[in-house]
């Protein structure tokens, strides 16, 4: 079976569009940045607590299986905290002869943090006596210490990016390592801007996955830009058109492009749908990543090679 | 068929049985043993239990449920305790600094330094002594304090891990100012918050008797042993009955490390089977040996820890002490890496001081006539401390005064003389590093430096069971799936790249059983990441494969090119994702650590079976002739 036999597509063509598309994306990404007053940190970052707890009761009784919020809410401002985050975390599940209902909830840094939530959990389960409610997960990060983990994040992903685009500058040319790294920062950007507009949060996890990202688009970057540099090699003296070349290799591996991201997204689909809710935001920040990854090495990695091939062209005036 | 194919296959076989190998453990242990096995094997076989357990693949905390706490020494409490003259500016440029510190990176004895500079108040003013003149000393003094509070705080916390009753936990000091826990399978998060958190307490408490202690010591062994499965039932029921509420007790299913679920399940029947047949196993010989060197104290093979701790909880030993001693407790002693006993003490209850009557302790190379060449603690007391302390040695010459830091006896000198001038000695220590650490926790008692949670990552064992189960159950999905197609696209290369992937997991898994490796959840989805990705350097070279075929050539010849040009293109596309995941290690905390991990076993484990792999099955099947055309 072969989906994509010698194609012919002018991908080149279609750049300037493509550059306008992205061009939009990124704008719109840093629009919603600067309104949302940069990305939403989740507790990792920003400090607090996050806590996980399960209601759980007998599928048969009367109760409805959704916990209703607004009940636990008035919990929560009994003790002063009625505006922290608080909402449904994951689908009801039944185990046996028993359903189960995990609510999140999102306080901001306080210093009794740990008695609060002890007498919280105890109301809890007065308030609501059909059900038995348990503190699953916790989580609390101190201010400075998330102040730490945001400069740890960001000089990661910086300092990724140096060394690729070293060590892609060492194996191909100046110009390639350029463009890949002009192609992260898209990808990275948008991802971003997606999870700006969606409201989700950004927690160390997702950091991972931008990471990740950054590994797989690049690559799928690499993959083209090899293709590239072997048929620069053995068409230079028969093809003066270096946008034609980049064209033919983009063709050339398209249908392994389409199978290796097609076989990823798979994976990373299934993750998200059945992977549970706390590795939920992470399979969905790998699934943008890798639908833009697969599309930037296309249309943005290798146009700026064309580009940069242009401006090269128009400088030095023919020789003859 | 040439040699050389075989050496191949050879080599081929050969990685699979080692990762086999290094995984077999992981796989009889989690799948192959339920916890009856696992019970019977950890009393009647410890050290394979332990080999089996060690190398096998450790499970995160967020997978196995378990807290992950990170703490630092309340620096504000300590300046407080160590200054004089206190007054209301003192409070405010205390209070303010500690404030801005929670915010900054910058000290908070810095940020108080300042403040005070602020108001214009000398630092001497409450800090200053003779050897403390001005500020730079002062604030060299109080960076020092800090240092040692949190060396301080290390000892404390190591000598309260037995409290938390888990097993393997792990306390290290993380930088220079931070401590980091990590206990798996707590299934009371409140109290370990408590423990940790709780402020030392160091007591000086006299010990019974020889005599007394070897009475105590025989009866018990006697009670225990004397026990048939009938008394214990007894025994058990009424514990129940007796201390139902007692969480400090520790039960029997933590020993055997069965834990109850937060959620409060009723524990099935095969988990009372085995705690019962725990019982049974448990007291065949004498738990307590006499010391024939020190007759104030008894002997516990290290092995048989957790049948001390069992027995002291035992209402029948309990009431036997009662009977014997009514004021006394055992309390256990401090264990020496090569020593194979733990040592038990039979203190009373009753302390004659606390270490907040200490005012220093420091270590120092012997220098009495008797401690020439070992090593000694000096320690003095304050006024009122050294009023008791005079009393109390004066009243028992020639008897062992035991240093017990939070119920845990650290040393038992004899007394030797009356000590009228509160300056004592501590002799007869072996080595600089005892003395060190006796002398830490000596000035642990005097300066409260607690430990305030910095960031806590705790998971239930249920929702870890959830992820597991949920991890797994994507991972067979993802395979089945990403497998599916490729047989349909490539046909039977394409199960040829089924065959490799599988290997891949084997290897990656065989891997990080191998080096100890924790798998986390990221890992667990860093792992269905890379089945989704590890076909790729596959996908590459069968793409190229049929390019050459499509130009006409042999097949021979189109997999000789296709595997060759798709080498570098593999290399240079792993090269670089293997960079962003070695920089993701960097960063990483514990669960993205694991992620990051898995993730860089994974780019290696696909390129050496796409590589070397999958081609020496198209090699050896086209050289023995059972296929001249390949299906791609």
């Amino acid at each position: 079976m072969r989906f994509f036999q010698n194609t012919k597509i002018d991908f080149m063509k279609a750049r300037k569009v493509a550059l306008i598309i992205s061009g939009s994306l990124i704008l719109i990404s840093l629009i919603s940045l600067v309104i949302h007053g940069g990305p939403r940190f989740g507790v990792d970052f920003r400090g607090g607590t996050f806590l996980q707890i399960r209601f759980k009761h007998q599928a048969d009784s009367q109760q409805p299986l959704q916990v209703p919020i607004d009940q636990v809410r008035k919990v929560f401002e009994e003790f002063g905290h009625g505006e922290s985050e608080i909402k449904h975390y994951g689908e009801t599940e039944t185990h046996g002869d028993s359903a189960l209902q995990d609510i999140a909830v999102r306080l901001d840094e306080t210093d009794e943090t740990d008695t609060l939530v002890t007498q919280v959990m105890a109301q809890l389960s007065s308030s609501f006596p059909d059900y038995s409610i348990h503190e699953i997960r916790r989580e609390t990060v101190g201010p400075k210490i998330g102040k730490e983990l945001v400069w740890a994040a960001i000089w990661s992903i910086l300092v990724a990016m140096l060394l690729i685009l070293i060590y892609i500058m060492w194996r191909f040319e100046f110009r390639f390592g350029v463009g890949a790294v002009i192609a992260l920062f898209h990808d990275v950007i948008i991802t971003l801007g997606i999870f700006s507009i969606m409201n989700l949060e950004i927690t160390i996890p997702i950091v991972a996955a931008l990471l990740t990202i950054i590994g797989y688009s690049l690559n799928d970057t690499i993959v083209v830009y090899d293709r590239i540099r072997e048929n620069l090699k053995t068409f230079r003296r028969q093809i003066q058109n270096y946008s034609g070349i980049i064209n033919q290799s983009i063709n050339e591996t398209l249908s392994r492009t389409i199978v290796t991201s097609g076989t990823t997204l798979i994976v990373v689909i299934v993750l998200y749908f059945f992977g549970g809710e706390v590795i939920n935001d992470f399979a969905f920040a790998l699934i943008c990543g890798i639908i833009i990854g697969t599309y930037s090495s296309i249309y943005i990695a290798s146009p700026i090679l064309v580009e940069w091939e242009n401006r090269k062209q128009a400088k030095v005036p023919a020789r003859k | 068929m040439s040699r050389k194919i075989w050496t191949k296959i050879a080599v081929v076989a050969g990685i699979i049985i080692l990762f086999a190998y290094f995984l077999y453990p992981t796989i009889r242990f989690n799948f192959m043993m339920n916890q009856r096995d696992k019970d019977i094997l950890k009393l009647e076989n410890p050290d394979k239990y332990e080999s089996l357990l060690s190398n096998s693949i450790k499970l995160g905390l967020d997978l196995q449920g378990g807290m992950n706490l990170v703490m630092e020494v309340d620096v504000k409490e300590l300046l407080d305790a160590l200054a004089q003259n206190k007054d209301e500016r003192f409070e405010k440029a205390l209070e303010s600094a500690a404030q801005e510190a929670r915010q900054t990176d910058i000290s908070i004895i810095t940020l108080f330094a300042r403040n005070l500079q602020e108001m214009n108040v000398d630092l001497a003013r409450y800090y200053g002594s003779r050897t403390l003149r001005n500020q730079d000393e002062i604030l060299e003094y109080l960076r020092k304090q800090r240092d040692e509070a949190v060396g301080r705080s290390l000892e404390v916390l190591r000598n309260r891990v037995d409290e938390f009753g888990v097993a393997e936990p792990n306390i290290q000091k993380q930088g220079n100012h931070r401590l980091v826990v990590e206990l798996a399978g707590i299934t009371d998060p409140e109290r370990v918050r408590g423990i940790v958190g709780k402020t030392a307490l160091l007591e000086f408490r006299l010990l019974k008797d020889p005599q007394v202690i070897d009475n105590i010591g025989n009866r018990i062994n006697n009670y225990l042993r004397g026990q048939s499965k009938e008394d214990t039932t007894k025994i058990t029921q009424q514990d129940e009955e007796t201390a139902p509420e007692d969480t400090s007790a520790i039960q029997a299913e933590e020993l055997f490390g069965e834990r109850e679920e937060t959620e409060g399940t009723t524990k099935d029947t095969t988990e009372a089977d085995s705690a019962n047949l725990a019982r049974e196993h448990l007291f065949e010989e004498n738990l307590f040996l006499s010391n024939p060197n020190n007759p104030n104290v008894l002997l516990i093979p290290k092995e048989n820890e957790a049948r001390l701790r069992y027995a002291l909880q035992d209402s029948g030993v309990q009431r036997i002490l009662s009977e014997e001693v009514g004021n006394a407790e055992l309390l256990m002693g401090k264990t020496e890496p090569n020593f194979p006993y733990i040592p038990v003490y039979l203190a009373n209850k009753e302390a004659e001081l606390t270490g907040e009557t200490i005012e220093g302790a420091q270590q120092q190379v012997g220098r009495s006539a008797t401690s020439i060449g070992g090593y000694e603690v000096s320690l003095n007391f304050n006024d009122e401390g050294a009023k008791i302390f005079s009393r109390v040695t004066g009243a028992n010459l020639q008897k062992p005064l035991a240093i017990v830091l939070d119920d845990k006896v650290q040393s038992a000198p004899i007394i030797q003389s009356k000590i009228r001038d509160g300056r004592a000695v501590v002799t007869g220590l072996n080595t600089m590093e005892e003395a060190k650490d006796l002398a830490i926790v000596l000035r642990a008692g005097s300066l409260p430096a607690p430990l305030r949670i910095m960031e806590e990552r705790t998971v239930g064992p249920s929702l870890g069971k959830d992820s597991v189960m949920k991890g797994t159950y994507s991972a067979l999905i993802g395979l089945v799936m990403v497998g599916l197609f490729m047989m349909i696209y490539y046909k039977m290369s394409g199960a040829i790249a089924d065959f490799a992937l599988l290997l891949n997991i084997i290897i990656i898994l065989g891997t990080m059983s191998a080096f100890h490796a924790t798998l986390t959840l990221p890992g667990i989805a860093g792992l269905i990441l890379t089945i989704g990705m590890a076909v790729d350097a596959n996908v590459l070279i069968f793409e190229r494969i049929r390019e050459e075929i499509d130009k006409g050539k042999s097949v021979w010849a189109s997999i000789e090119t296709g595997y060759s040009r798709a080498f570098i293109t593999i290399l240079d596309a792993n090269v670089t994702t293997f960079i962003a995941a070695a920089v993701l290690y960097n960063f990483g905390t514990g669960p993205v650590k694991g992620f990051a991990l898995v993730l860089m076993i994974g780019i290696l484990a696909s390129m050496l079976t796409a590589i070397f792999v999958t081609r020496t099955i198209y090699e050896s099947l086209l050289s023995k002739k059972l296929i001249k055309q390949i299906s791609i």
